[in-house]
């Protein structure tokens, strides 16, 4: 991390700390004076809410000049965290029993637990791919599998004319052609595993006695060919999990939402004089 | 993670990926998306590899179709077009995918969709009510008696639900939604979130006060009433219902323009209007609330609490039975009862709850101690007590007293025996007291500081106390030729009215930490414990309760005079 992007870390965790200790300062000050401190805390909880939606919708407008999208993202990020401390203190520190209000602080706490988790991987991941190496497209890795399918077919059947031997190929069609057709591994990348890999490369390297001279040298083209595959894989697995933790996040955010204006309704329609 | 560098693809930068778009050519799987991709609305759009150019040629009327494939389906074909014009590479048609953002907008407006639809049912289904309430109700307002109660008041069907206190429950959501638009702009505003004492005694309090009336009084100055959820929280769950902090007290005591309304609206009100009512048979030290009120700002027991009425300064117990508490604990004359010296327990003892001491009474606490003994010589001769007629009436049947006495108590039979009994205990007496008048004087108006022991009080020495005559503890007026008034103790049952206390919850001190009684020689003495006496553990530095509602009650019974039309 460069020392300016720490130092705006420095600054933002500092000034998240400062303003929820003055928050929680604030509140404790105000709560004895005024009985219907939680109806403020909770417009300013749900005020807080569509702020951070609108993040979302910023993403959409991209044409618009409203601060650069990393802005965005640590403001969001932060008041995201502003916003559980105002979630906290709207509930008093009694978590609701009821249906509906179980399953309003559950979405929140969905909605909270996701961005977290989000937030982690994008910090996460990105060096991981940092490290892998390269910089491909998601839209384009079904692109590159092909043409590394494409590379490693054409590698296996070029022995069979030149070398009159079908070792390679058997291999190929045996162990590779699968692995080489389709996305792969999924699970192993995201624990870091090497085990399939490894696994392949081995096969492949069992049958080297066998192979032929012009064999050897397209099978060590093949062992290649298959840590790029792996590579994309990689890539693939990493790209799809940064996208796929906001399959959770934003449908739970719109959920809260609507359950969040029916609770204003409800409070406000029963509250007839109570606190 | 993988140690290869992933392969630097070969693209035309022209071709640039658009992830925001909704859809994407179905082969882009296999990695062979063709070029010109799905419509906006998802369909396929693929004809032909290319779109054969006319190429004429000066003088040529016909021309000549030219392949304009592009680089991407391999270039310029080697069979060129049909001869009408049309590619011979037809592109075989996909079912366009959905991108991965729009899968996204899908599933989140597919959730959307379900809360809606999840809440419509909830929300106008019949179990409703049971979703929608925030936490379990207090045991209070529970159960079938409670339904029943509310339905009654309510005129409905028992059974009924939210609606028994919340009357706009009846309605749908709709109907909800009018409500909170109305509570929105009235008692919800925005402007009442920052308001230190908010008031809505219009809705819900309407249906407490069905059930629990006059329970709305607190005090006759009150500006401002109090909603009751201010302090009575429900949907708590089952216990939390009475559970109400000092914070909800100082809300109003604690802010100074609410406590000067409250003083100047109790400046114009009678002071009859400031009597808490007492119970029937117990009788209460009435201790007048100063003319000022006690409207300044109390924040906490600790520092703001004014000193406790009963205490202040020139007040006394104005009962006239002479009593010297000091004497009967520390002097060196009192003999020994059961043997041990007299405690505050010889006399205090406290009632069935605990909470009180019962009342200190001749028979049961004094007697054994102060007999009414006034001949020596008969022991179990006494006065009767508690009426002054009677005294006066056993005095002056004196003989026939000795005679039911010698019957009764000596057993004498024979009827010489008893006139011969009866007249030695007369002449003794006479020899004593010489008439039957001056006897009924030292009865009733002997003393013990008139100098020796009267004659009354037969023979000096240790013992019980001898009878020296009623006026040694009560005050006795002559009244001519009738019978003297002896005027009646009072002694109260409740020296602070406006407070609770519980003395079965402070076994663990002695009498003596609040009250000073062994310092106590006057009957005018008020030994209650000061505030002082009770800050000492009732403070946080005591770390005993010293919340208002450990002593107060909010809810006091409404002055007589007050409900007979002075509340207007």
């Amino acid at each position: 991390m460069s020392r300016h992007l720490a130092l705006r870390r420095s600054f933002f965790i500092g000034l998240l700390l400062a303003a929820s200790a003055a928050a929680i300062w604030k509140y404790e000050q105000l709560r004895p004076v005024y009985p219907r401190l939680v109806y403020l805390t909770g417009w300013i909880l749900f005020a807080l809410i569509l702020v951070l939606t609108a993040y979302n919708v910023r993403k959409k407008l991209a044409f618009l000049p409203l601060f650069s999208s990393r802005t965005w993202f640590q403001v969001h990020v932060y008041t995201g965290l502003l916003t559980g401390l105002a979630f906290a203190l709207h509930l008093r520190g009694r978590w609701p029993t009821g249906w509906f209000e179980g399953v309003l602080a559950g979405l929140f706490v969905g909605v909270t637990l996701s961005g977290i988790a989000g937030w982690w991987l994008s910090n996460v991941l990105p060096k991981r791919l940092t490290t892998a190496g390269g910089e491909v497209l998601y839209e384009r890795i079904p692109v590159i599998r092909r043409e590394l399918r494409l590379k490693a077919e054409a590698l296996a059947l070029q022995a069979i004319p030149e070398a009159k031997a079908t070792t390679l190929a058997d291999v190929y069609a045996r162990e590779l052609s699968g692995y080489f057709s389709a996305p792969y591994n999924f699970w192993a990348n995201v624990f870091g595993s090497r085990r399939l890999r490894n696994f392949l490369l081995s096969s492949l390297a069992e049958a080297k006695r066998y192979y032929t001279a012009v064999e050897q040298a397209n099978a060590d083209q093949l062992a290649e060919l298959i840590r790029e595959k792996d590579a994309i894989d990689f890539q693939r697995t990493a790209q799809l999990i940064l996208k796929g933790w906001l399959f959770v996040h934003i449908p739970l955010t719109y959920g809260l939402i609507v359950f969040s204006a029916v609770h204003v309704v409800l409070v406000y329609a029963f509250s007839g004089g109570a606190r | 993670m993988s140690d290869a560098r992933v392969p630097s693809p070969d693209f035309d930068e022209s071709r640039y990926e658009r992830p925001n778009k909704d859809w994407v050519c179905g082969r882009t799987c296999e990695g062979c998306p063709c070029r010109v991709g799905p419509s906006p609305s998802g369909e396929c759009r693929a004809t032909t590899e290319c779109k054969p150019q006319l190429v004429l040629k000066e003088g040529e009327t016909k021309g000549t179709w030219k392949c304009t494939r592009s680089k991407d389906w391999g270039g310029p074909c080697e069979t060129g077009p049909l001869p009408d014009g049309t590619c011979c590479k037809s592109i075989a048609r996909c079912q366009p995918q959905r991108s991965l953002r729009s899968r996204r907008g899908l599933i989140t407006r597919a959730f959307v969709a379900a809360c809606v639809a999840g809440l419509l049912i909830a929300l106008t289904g019949p179990w409703r009510e049971a979703l929608i309430t925030p936490a379990p109700l207090s045991a209070h307002h529970s159960g079938p008696e409670f339904q029943r109660m509310a339905a009654a008041h309510a005129n409905a069907d028992p059974g009924l639900g939210c609606v028994a206190c919340h009357a706009e429950a009846a309605g749908g959501f709709a109907h909800w939604s009018n409500e909170a638009l109305k509570a929105g702009r009235a008692s919800l505003a925005f402007a009442q979130f920052l308001e230190p004492h908010p008031k809505d005694f219009s809705r819900m309090d309407a249906s407490c006060i069905v059930c629990h009336q006059q329970q709305s009084f607190h005090q006759a100055d009150v500006a401002r009433d109090t909603s009751c959820s201010v302090c009575h929280l429900e949907h708590q769950g089952r216990e939390a219902l009475a559970v109400v902090g000092s914070a909800r007290c100082t809300d109003c005591h604690g802010d100074e323009t609410q406590m000067a309304d409250s003083a100047a609206k109790g400046r114009k009100l009678p002071a009859e209007f400031f009597l808490k009512p007492t119970t029937p048979g117990v009788v209460t030290f009435l201790a007048r609330r100063p003319s000022a009120g006690f409207t300044k700002v109390i924040s906490s027991f600790v520092d703001h609490h004014p000193e406790f009425r009963v205490v202040r300064a020139n007040r006394s117990d104005l009962d006239t039975l002479a009593f010297n508490h000091a004497l009967h604990l520390t002097g060196s004359n009192i003999p020994l009862l059961g043997g041990k010296p007299l405690e505050c327990a010889s006399c205090h003892r406290p009632d069935a709850s605990g909470a009180f001491m019962q009342r200190v009474s001749f028979e049961q606490n004094c007697r054994v101690c102060h007999s009414l003994q006034f001949d020596e010589h008969n022991p179990d001769m006494q006065l009767p007590h508690g009426d002054a007629t009677y005294v006066r009436a056993y005095l002056r049947s004196l003989p026939a007293q000795y005679a039911e006495h010698g019957t009764r108590r000596l057993g004498i039979t024979g009827k010489n025996d008893l006139s011969r009994y009866v007249e030695e205990q007369m002449l003794r007496l006479r020899e004593r007291t010489r008439s039957g008048e001056l006897l009924e004087e030292q009865v009733f108006f002997g003393n013990l500081r008139q100098g020796p022991v009267p004659a009354t009080a037969g023979y000096a020495g240790p013992g019980p106390a001898k009878f020296a005559g009623c006026a040694t503890c009560h005050e006795v007026t002559a009244r001519g030729t009738a019978v003297p008034l002896i005027t009646p103790p009072v002694m109260p049952d409740r020296w602070m009215n406006h407070a609770k206390f519980n003395h079965a919850k402070h076994t663990a001190m002695a009498c003596a930490d609040c009250h000073a009684a062994a310092k106590s020689q006057l009957t005018s003495d008020i030994i209650m414990p000061s505030q002082h006496s009770c800050t000492a553990c009732h403070s946080p530095r005591g770390g005993v309760s010293d919340s208002c509602t450990t002593c107060h009650t909010y809810h006091n019974p409404p002055p007589a005079a007050w409900l007979s039309g002075g509340a207007q």
